[in-house]
């Protein structure tokens, strides 16, 4: 940087000044998609932590009476037409000839319908069903530290037969709420990438810091094993270590257990380019200078050579993030992940089981756009960390700043 | 060249091996225990349960399990495919007047009596067959799987108005007796016009009632049913119908074919019928040739491939077997040579068996000179006295060929009693088109979409482009799938006769062939592959496109700025020759390079398109054998997808090589 010409200009000047850690920061929030992806996430992860006190119902919470209810019409004004505050009407499960089941709303305007249906013994009132601010509910652990009764939003309803409830996005087979199902599940999904990345980082650099270091006899064993970790089939290896776990394992055992085959297949990869950047890295004078100075192999190789990799190893990190959230999701997907009656994005798409189903309740499909989504903005995130901490990339003048 | 895939290849042995002894010991932490449960729900009793434990080696370490394994795989060339057969030397004894049929498996161990008085229906505990006994009240379920009727006969003189009283449940249901012409009078219990009646499941007693008082003497007589007719529809598992009956002298037991490897007959399932007067022909005309035991398989499909035994010469016979009853059986083993009219039997040795399992060893160098030993086509067993015996495994071995040629052991699958290598071959076969398939539209769309996204970077197309390659990449492959079902589900409520009708039914959405695929025309039945694999193509294209797509854009861009493109278009050369020419040629290098690594990433992404799409496939075929603990064919599986990645990736360093001349294979 000192030897930079005199005549450098402005832009020059103003990145002498800063961190590379600053500059990548710099060029990050000029991706404009990246930004994007990084808020999409930041909602998402928020949502998932705050699940509880979002979602209007617990994930268990069963409407016996409203299997596959399509999501729920919020009206916005009385019967008579005038303006109101947002409500729902209770519905009523109706067959028609075909034995197709569909919902009828139980307001002034269907109310001769239901009794010309039902007979006298249909006694329900219309009634408007306030959708309020933190109403109560199913009594939930907020933060897992108090236990509370108030969620976000939803309708209060007394404990009838047929009980009215607010869906969001529809209800599923069992009458349970998709949308808080949806929510509960974004907390599997999404922390399944993260500590799974965690561990294979832990995993990955440290072997391939140890095959780069070391080389000769420990290199080329290293490397026989993660040639072998790669050959094998993934997939494959996903499916026979969850049938060597018994089936009846618990949700947290099964959440750890997923995290722990997906690890275990992903690690190899980064150990291999890991080692590759702790060759050239190691060839530097100042690593010779540490060993001169006596520091030890590991903590030399630790605290000295690897943080030197940290920078492409978050770009990897949010890459190999959704194919760890699309691990979880497909195991789960084939009934091998969480079970039921807890929820993740995968096991939620059981329900989309052929065309008929989605065709009748398209809604089902919402986790899958989910997953999507996800994946979608990590990518995006990824892209743009890349280019950011490419030191080829040019942060580009602010305008008016040259 | 050739000393660098040989080099390749002899890394990649013990690679694999380490993988499938990885695999082995994963899918044998739970499988043990699985195994036993799995042969209880069969019904079978311990004792058999036992004797399957120790001839699968359960009972032996993981490590010594897997060396059996690979023994099986590398060194053991089994020429039956059958590979366990029991004989039964039964002599009846002629004064019981046990002049009917029984049928069923090895536990048929009351004889059926003409008593009259009250029958009690119930079984042995583990037998494999619902057995009419004498005892009275007990309370077992009937299994409907495996019979399909009882018939009651009633000798001369009938009383009147004899009936039988099922009683089942609360209830009970009276079934009068017909009267013959000779007097006597039947009864057909058919088991499924029962079921409609009655709950069958919970037949406590049959009573014999008459209007009259007196003295019937009623005999009764089981038929089994082909038991995948309805138990299991659409089940390749192969059942088998053992029918025992008394026979001369001299008893015999046919054991197994050489060449078809099932013994008398290989039902089509399609053609199955249970006609039983065909099959009362055949009994009767096996029981002409003195034959005392007679097997029927059933099998879907059409007969798979024979081991090729002709150019093999083998050294000696090999078997494992025990007396089952106490004291010594003498039995003569005899090869049968040639079919038809040219068939001889050759004895080749006797062999005395005792209580222990034994293995026996038949050097062929002793058997009498002038067989045709390459035109062997079964086993023949013979014995001049009584006793039932046990016999597994007839192997033939070679001594001077230390690997085994042929087809590898690959053993029989626990959950479908066939062996791994006719339950897998087609699967592979499926996979292996299907990925291929993929591959080379992946490449055929990729290669011209990543060039046309660099040339015409951040036009309207190249957007659009990157914009589907990125949901491809993005989507989860059986999320795809399901999408991809849904759409094509829906063409089918198009009506008919409307002007998109054409659409409907045009993609099947599930399985490899049509129903009546056997009955189209060569030319149709590769139509209607072709047209069943479209939509798995198509979602696994899908995935595949959008990584390769950005690898050959941004490779391509990259060339573009490189300073040779900005000489060779100084130079005045046509931009199309540029970029064709000399640009293209080095941006595609990394994108062959990239064949070998999406190679193991479609085999892995087609598993889930598989199952979606009901695709018998190697990966659905993995997936429900791992959900039923299937040792054998996961394994089987696991060893057949390490090498076709093995070779793909050989594959790939070869097209690489080809198309960079910078790349030497011989360092």
């Amino acid at each position: 940087m000192a030897v930079l010409a005199p005549k450098a200009t402005f832009v020059a000047q103003a990145l002498m000044v800063r961190s590379p850690n600053q500059i990548a920061w710099a060029k990050l929030k000029q991706h404009t998609l990246a930004v994007y992806g990084g808020i999409v996430l930041i909602v998402l992860y928020v949502a998932a932590a705050f699940a509880d006190l979002i979602a209007p119902y617990d994930f268990a919470t069963q409407f016996r009476t409203k299997p596959w209810h399509p999501p729920s019409e919020v009206h916005w004004r009385h019967a008579d037409g005038k303006f109101a505050l947002p409500f729902i009407y209770n519905t009523v499960k109706v067959r028609d000839e075909a034995y197709q089941a569909h919902y009828v709303e139980v307001s002034p305007q269907n109310i001769e319908y239901l009794k010309l249906r039902f007979g006298p013994e249909f006694k329900e009132a219309p009634r408007e069903y306030r959708l309020r601010l933190f109403p109560r509910g199913d009594p939930h652990k907020f933060l897992g530290l108090m236990t509370m009764e108030r969620r976000l939003f939803g309708v209060e309803s007394t404990d009838a037969l047929n009980r009215p409830a607010f869906f969001l996005l529809g209800s599923e087979q069992l009458g349970r709420d998709l949308f808080s199902r949806l929510l509960y599940g974004a907390r599997v999904s999404l922390s399944v990438g993260l500590i799974g990345v965690t561990i294979t980082f832990t995993l990955g650099m440290l072997v391939g810091g140890i095959s780069g270091y070391f080389r000769g006899k420990v290199d080329v064993v290293l490397q026989r094993l993660i040639e072998m970790i790669m050959l094998l089939p993934g997939f494959y290896i996903m499916l026979a270590l969850r049938a060597a776990l018994p089936p009846d394992l618990g949700t947290v055992q099964t959440y750890f257990a997923i995290i722990f085959i997906l690890a275990f297949v992903g690690w190899a990869g980064l150990a291999r380019t890991t080692r590759g950047l702790v060759m050239s890295i190691s060839q530097n004078d100042y690593v010779t200078a540490s060993r001169a100075l006596g520091v030890g192999s590991l903590s030399l190789i630790v605290r000295h050579i690897l943080p030197q990799t940290f920078s492409y190893a978050i770009v990897v990190a949010s890459m190999a993030i959704p194919g760890y959230m699309l691990g979880e999701s497909g195991l789960s997907y084939l009934g091998l992940g969480i079970q039921e009656p807890y929820s993740s994005w995968g096991n939620m798409l059981q329900a989309a089981g052929t065309g008929n189903d989605i065709k009748s309740h398209p809604w089902v499909l919402v986790p899958g756009f989910m997953i999507f989504i996800t994946v979608v903005a990590f990518q995006f995130l990824g892209d743009g960390l890349r280019d950011a901490f490419d030191p080829k990339t040019v942060l580009q003048a602010k305008k008016g700043a040259a | 060249m050739k000393t660098y895939a040989l080099k390749r290849l002899l890394i990649s042995i013990p690679l694999v091996l380490v993988m499938t002894f990885v695999v082995f010991c994963i899918i044998n932490i739970t499988a043990a225990k699985h195994f036993a449960s799995f042969m209880n729900d069969e019904g079978a009793d311990p004792q058999v349960v036992e004797l399957e434990v120790r001839r699968l080696h359960m009972h032996e370490p993981v490590v010594v399990r897997y060396l059996y394994w690979l023994q099986g795989v590398l060194f053991d060339l089994r020429v039956t495919q059958e590979r366990r057969y029991i004989a039964t030397f039964e002599d009846n004894d002629p004064d019981r007047g046990d002049d009917r049929y029984r049928f069923g498996g090895r536990s048929l161990k009351a004889p059926l009596e003409g008593v009259s008085g009250s029958y009690a229906v119930g079984g042995e505990v583990g037998s494999p067959v619902g057995i009419l006994g004498t005892a009275k009240g007990v309370q077992t379920a009937l299994d409907r799987r495996r019979l399909q009727a009882v018939e009651f006969t009633a000798a001369a003189p009938v009383p009147e108005g004899l009936a039988l009283i099922v009683n089942a449940g609360s209830g009970a249901v009276p079934m009068p007796f017909a009267a013959k012409p000779d007097g006597t009078a039947t009864l057909l219990l058919d088991l499924d016009a029962l079921a409609s009646r009655a709950a069958i499941d919970q037949i406590k007693s049959i009573d014999i009632d008459s209007a009259k008082p007196g003295t019937a003497v009623v005999t009764a007589q089981s038929v089994t049913r082909p038991i995948w007719q309805e138990a299991y529809p659409g089940d390749q598992r192969k059942r088998t119908i053992q029918i025992t009956f008394p026979g001369d002298p001299g008893h015999h037991a046919q054991l197994g074919a050489l060449k078809s490897p099932y013994v008398s007959k290989i039902v089509d399932r399609s053609e199955w019928t249970p006609d039983w007067a065909k099959i009362d022909n055949q009994i009767a005309e096996v029981h002409k040739k003195s034959v005392n035991a007679w097997q029927l398989s059933g099998r879907r499909g059409p007969e798979p491939e024979k081991p090729k035994l002709e150019k093999i010469t083998f050294d000696r016979l090999e078997f494992d077997a025990r007396a089952l009853d106490p004291g010594p059986l003498k039995v003569e083993i005899q090869l049968s040579c040639g079919d038809g009219e040219k068939a001889s039997q050759i004895r080749i040795g006797e062999v005395e068996l005792s209580a222990e399992m034994q293995t026996f060893v038949l050097p062929f160098d002793r058997f009498p000179k002038g067989a045709d030993l390459h035109r062997v086509t079964g086993i023949r067993l013979v014995s001049g006295g009584k006793g039932r015996a046990e016999f597994d495994d007839f192997r033939l071995r070679v001594d001077q060929i230390p690997l085994g040629c042929g087809i590898p052991n690959f053993g029989e699958s626990w959950h479908k009693k066939q062996s791994v290598i006719t339950l897998i071959f087609e699967k592979v076969k499926n996979t292996v088109l299907l990925t291929l398939w993929a591959l080379f539209f992946t490449w055929l769309i990729a290669l011209p979409a990543g060039v046309y996204g660099a040339v015409r970077q951040y036009s309207a197309g190249d957007k659009i482009v990157s914009f589907l390659t990125f949901i491809g990449m993005a989507m989860p492959s059986f999320f795809l799938a399901i999408l991809v079902v849904f759409l094509v589900s829906l063409t089918y409520d198009i009506p008919k006769d409307s002007a998109f009708g054409w659409l409907n039914g045009l993609l099947p959405i599930a399985g490899r062939t049509s129903q009546n695929n056997s009955e189209m025309t060569t030319l149709g039945q590769m139509a209607d592959v072709a047209r069943h694999m479209i939509l798995p193509a198509l979602v696994a294209i899908l995935g595949g496109l959008g990584g390769l797509q950005r690898v050959v854009r941004g490779t391509m861009l990259e060339e573009r700025r490189k300073l040779y493109v900005t000489t060779a278009m100084a130079k005045g050369l046509p931009p199309s020759r540029v970029l064709f020419k000399h640009a293209l040629r080095n941006a595609i290098i990394p994108f062959v390079a990239s064949a070998g690594s999406i190679l193991p990433a479609l085999i892995g992404g087609s598993a889930f398109i598989e199952i979606i799409f009901e695709y018998p496939g190697i990966g659905k075929q993995m997936y429900d054998s791992v959900l039923t603990y299937d040792v054998p064919v996961v394994m089987a599986n696991t060893l057949i997808v390490g090498l076709l990645l093995v070779i793909g990736n050989l594959l790939a360093d070869f097209a690489l090589a080809w198309v960079d001349p910078r790349i030497s294979l011989e360092a």
